[in-house]
Formats: C-alpha cells, structure tokens, sequence
C-alpha cells in the first residue's frame, strides 16, 4: 500500500476516533435519549460505568426507590398525564435492576423484547397487597366485595376469575355480608326481609331469586305495597281500585289476576269506563249503542252479550243496518229485499224468518219466484217436468198444500207429492 | 454480440450476487418486524463478525502466514462467509439510524462486498488466460492436483488482479477499522451480564 493512502487512512481513523469523544451522541449513541436525560447527553459515564453498562446505583442514586411514582426527582408530586393514580409498586421489588425494564435510547427500545409486567418480581408481601398498587373496579360487584383479590382472581390475570362458594364452611355461606359488604340492595323489599340473602339468593347468581311469601306473617302478606312499592301499575283500573293487591293478584305471579266486581257499589258498577277506558270496541255497534256496557255484558265476562232491542226507540228499531251494516246477506233474496230488515227478521233472533210481505213485491216479480227461491226449487221428476209457474199450484204464504188436482197423473206416474222444497237455514248467519 | 456475451459472462453475475444480498437482507428484515424478533437483529451481528473474521483464513493462507488448507477451498470459504456474514450484520444494521459509526462501518462493509465481487469476476476472466498455462504444465508431467495448484497462484497473481488488489486493501482495512470502533464502542458501554 503506498505510504500517502496509508496516511489518509491513518488520520481519517484518527478524526473518528475524536469524533467519537467529542460527539459521542451523534457517533456512537444507540438512538436520541429520553427527554429527561438529553442534558447529559455527550457525557456517558453519567450512566454507564467502563465495560459493565449502566447499573442501576447509578439511577438510584437520583431516582430513589422510595420516592418512585410519589415524588419526582426535584421532589415534586408525581401527576400522571391522563389523570389517572401513579401507582408506587418499585418499593415493593424484589431488586433494583433498573435497565431489566427501562431503557433511555430510542434505538435499544427498538430492539428491547416487551414483556408483560410480572408480578414476580415483587416481594411476596406486596404481591398479596393488590389494592397498594391496583384501583378497586367502580361496578356494583366489587364495591361490595372486600379488598382480598385474590379470593377470586389470579395474579397472571385478571379474568376468568372464580370463586368456590363450596369451599367454604357452612356456617360461613349464612354470612354473605362478610365479604359481599353493602351487597343488600337499598330498596323497601330488602329493607323489609327478614331473612338472610341464601333465603332467596344462590351463591352462583343473584338473579333469579326465589321468596317464599309463606315465611311473611299473615299481616303483612296483606301490605304488598311495603316491598313492592314501584309495582303497582299507573292505570287507571288500578288508579280506581280501592282494593289491596291480593284482593286481585296471587304472591306467585301477578297474571293472571282475578277480580270481583261484587266488591264495587252498585253506582260503580254502571261505571265501567272509568277502569275499562279503552276496552269500548271502535266498531258501529257499539259506536251507536247510546246504553252503557252492563245493559249488554256481564262483569264475568265480554262475551257473549246480550241486547234488547226493547230498549230503542221505534224509529231507530227500522234502522238495523245502522249497526248491523255487514250482516245482511249477499244473496239474490237479500238483493231484492228492501232494508228494513224488521220486516222478515226479529229482533230476538235472526231465523227463523217469517214475516215476508209478498206483497210487497210487483207483479212480475210474483210471477218469478225462482229469482229468489232459486235454492228453494224441489228436484223431483214431476216438478223438473213441470212447465207450469210455481205460482199455478203454490201460494207465497206457505208451499202445502199445493193446488196439485190438475197434475195428479203427473204426480202418480213416480212424482211425490212431498217433495216440496226444504229451506236452506244456512243461507243466513245468526246474528 | 460480443457485447451480449460481455453482458451475461461478466455483468449479469456481479450484478445478480450483489442483488441477491440485498434482496436477503431485505427480506430477512421483513420477517424479523413480521414475527416480531427484531431483537434477534440485535445479535445478528456477532455471528456475522465472526464469520467475516474466519473468512480472513484465505487472505492468511495467500500471505503464507498459515501454510495448512487448500487454497481453492479458502477461497470459496472467503466468498461464502463474507456474503453471508454481510447478510447477517445488513440485517442487524436495519433500517434504523442511530448512529454515525456503525453506519459508516456498514456503507464499508458493502462497498467492501461490492470489491470483492469485482474481483471475483477478475478472478474468473484470469483463469479463462490460464488455460495455456494449466496444459503447459500437464506436458510437463504434473499430476492434476499440483496443477491445479500451480494453476491457482498464477492465476491470483494476475496483473488486473494485482492492481484490484490494491484497491482493495485499503477498503478492506478501512471497513474494519470503522467496524473495530464500532464493537469497541459497544464493548465499552454494553452491559455485559
């Protein structure tokens, strides 16, 4: 190698060499340091002692284990930036090893192999302190529990957590408030239980609880209120109920109730909407009916109803189809008939009908009768041969006897003279 | 035509050796961050010094400091360990800039790889001149292994060899001037436990 290039070798090595004193951050520093530290950024022996690395004493001797998450090194407070409680848990380790878990070069914390904390690095007296260093959950659970952790959780995890009801004595599943503090709900129905919380609780789930309304005294079996305050509901059936809660309801469930209406004055009973708001139908039956609900239905029950027509004017007695508009018939029959059913129909039943006024009808219109008795026609021979009206054998108020003198060879060849025509009831549905 | 046999003789395997690392490397890194054993970088670079340094047996060999080991076989163990302990200590390097020195003791080292491939090449093109002589001395009566001997340090001696030699030298010596600072550095701050 010529002795010039071995000279620029030389010196360049030189130059870095200074260099690497001189700006050791830039030259061989693995990676910016933490804020905290950047003043002692050029001296590196601050931290780190010849071939052994940086060792803790050295931290420790301004970061002191005692004050570490309670006070700064200017001897300040320690505030967590998200507001949360710092938690002072490094008095409670078993070393100082400081660099095992912290690191102030950006490039080492790279490379730095992130691991949970362990809690087996405390001393085992602060392992079995979880509230020192952890927050007790804010849920109803918990706030009534005490601060033993680990009765139920684990110190690798927090969850699944378990706790073994039947590990414990007997006599110590009787005192659930030992260790579920305040666990009673602040309510009437706790207030007012006499029993202890395995009475209706399991140890596996508060809800569902069973109680046993049979340990209540009779008195108090009456004053379903002092428990169930909230229960009864805002109607107004029970708004107008003058009546205790067993008077209806069982203590095993709330429906189905029972109620008598014998128990009401007799004014009240004509006062059904005053409970019954709403259970008037929107139909216009009832939308027309001017009396109130008993002169039809029974306090029993809604059907079936009785109405007398009795009860309505003459003039509004011809007005069937005001309420019973869907009623009538869709047959040829109905078609031809005028409205008023009252006509043919009683008002006590609609079969059978008896009073059509044939009369009524022209008289062409006699003269067909089968437009209306279509369904009516005997199917006989002597009938199907017939080509005479109805009307020459028949009268319209009733089919026998019949004028048959001048039809008895045709009757006598194999006809009957009692195939008249059976009505056909089905055609009109009761009302 | 000369130029497309140039081309794939002489360029296409200097340049696709010299892909090949990078590529390695590169994916060597992406499987470190995808697994997330980016500390196992950390340590790459022991391995991969200690292979550059066994690699140095051939340079002993040639300066006959050591007389024991076959010459040729030296020389693929040269070329083999240099391009996988580049391999190793790029992966240890990464893509993270911390400092100037190791750094500067990685652009060496490649640049180093990138000469040494040069001379690779040379070393082939030599052989190719060799020919005449390897024959002269098969009718001389030497047996194939004293040959390929002879052969072997004739061909080394080579004059662009001798001259590539020159160049790299100095690079070689630069490069682990620059990395000695580095692993004095680390072993003057490392916590060694």
């Amino acid at each position: 190698m010529k002795k010039f290039l071995k000279i620029v070798i030389a010196l360049n090595i030189i130059a870095m060499t200074a260099l690497a004193f001189i700006y050791p951050h830039l030259v061989i520093a693995p990676g910016k340091l933490i804020e905290g530290h950047r003043a002692y950024e050029t001296d590196c022996f601050s931290c780190h002692t010849l071939f052994m690395g940086a060792a803790s004493e050295k931290c420790t001797a301004c970061h002191k284990v005692s004050d570490i998450g309670k006070k700064t090194t200017k001897g300040l407070p320690v505030i967590r930036k998200d507001g949360q409680k710092s938690v002072a848990f490094h008095q409670g380790l078993r070393e100082d090893d400081c660099v095992a878990c912290h690191t102030d070069h950006a490039g080492i914390d790279l490379y730095r192999i992130r691991q949970p904390f362990s809690h087996k690095l405390l001393e085992p007296m602060a392992q079995d302190q979880c509230i020192s260093c952890h927050a007790r959950p804010g849920d109803d659970l918990h706030k009534s529990l005490s601060e033993d952790c680990k009765q139920c959780h684990v110190i690798d995890k927090w969850k699944p957590a378990t706790f073994k009801h039947e590990e414990l004595p007997q006599i110590e599943l009787k005192k659930c408030e030992s260790c579920h503090i305040k666990a009673t709900p602040d309510d009437l129905l706790h207030k007012n239980s006499p029993e202890t919380c395995v009475s209706c609780h399991t140890t596996d789930k508060w809800k569902p609880a069973k109680f046993s309304h049979d340990i209540l005294p009779k008195k108090d079996l009456q004053k379903c209120q002092a428990c169930h305050l909230k229960k009864t509901p805002d109607d107004l059936l029970h708004k107008n109920s003058p009546e205790t809660c067993v008077s209806c309801h069982t203590t095993d469930k709330w429906k189905p109730a029972r109620f008598s209406h014998d128990i009401l004055p007799k004014k009240d009973l004509q006062q059904c909407q005053a409970c019954h708001l709403k259970k008037t139908p929107d139909d216009l039956l009832h939308r027309n009916s001017p009396e109130t609900c008993v002169d039809c239905h029974t306090t029993d029950k809604w059907k079936p109803a009785r109405f007398s027509h009795d009860v309505l004017p003459k003039v509004e007695l011809e007005k069937c189809v005001a309420c019973h508009s869907k009623k009538t018939p869709r047959d040829d029959l109905h078609r031809k008939a005028p409205e008023q059913c009252g006509i043919c129909h009683g008002t006590d039943k609609w079969k059978p009908a008896i009073r059509f006024q044939h009369d009524l009808l022209s008289a062409k219109e006699l003269r067909n009768c089968k437009s209306c008795h279509i369904r009516h026609m005997p199917t006989d021979r002597a009938h199907n041969e017939s080509t005479k009206r109805c009307g020459n054998c028949h009268l319209t108020n009733k089919w026998e006897p019949a004028k048959e003198r001048a039809y008895r060879g045709l009757f006598s060849r194999g006809g009957s003279r009692d195939a008249r025509p059976q009505l056909n009831n089905n055609d009109v549905d009761d009302d | 035509m000369e130029a497309r046999s140039l081309f794939r003789s002489e360029i296409a395997p200097f340049v696709s050796q010299f892909a090949l690392l990078i590529g390695a490397s590169f994916l060597g890194n992406v499987a470190l961050q995808y697994f997330e054993l980016i500390w196992v970088g950390r340590y790459l670079g022991i391995p991969g010094t200690i292979l550059i340094v066994l690699s140095l047996l051939y340079s002993l060999r040639k300066r006959k400091i050591i007389q024991t080991g076959s010459p040729k076989t030296l020389l693929t163990l040269h070329e083999t360990f240099t391009w996988l302990g580049c391999l190793m200590v790029i992966v240890h390097g990464g893509t993270y800039f911390n400092a100037v020195l190791p750094w500067l003791a990685l652009v060496g080292m490649i640049i180093n790889v990138l000469s040494g491939l040069v001379g690779q090449r040379l070393l082939v093109r030599s052989r190719r001149h060799m020919k005449e002589a390897e024959e002269r001395y098969r009718q001389q009566g030497f047996s194939d292994k004293e040959i390929e001997k002879e052969v072997f340090w004739d061909t080394v001696a080579f004059d662009l060899m001798a001259q590539w030699r020159v160049l790299h030298f100095p690079i070689s010596f630069i490069f682990a001037a620059l990395s000695i600072g580095h692993i004095i550095s680390i072993l003057m701050f490392w916590e060694w436990r």
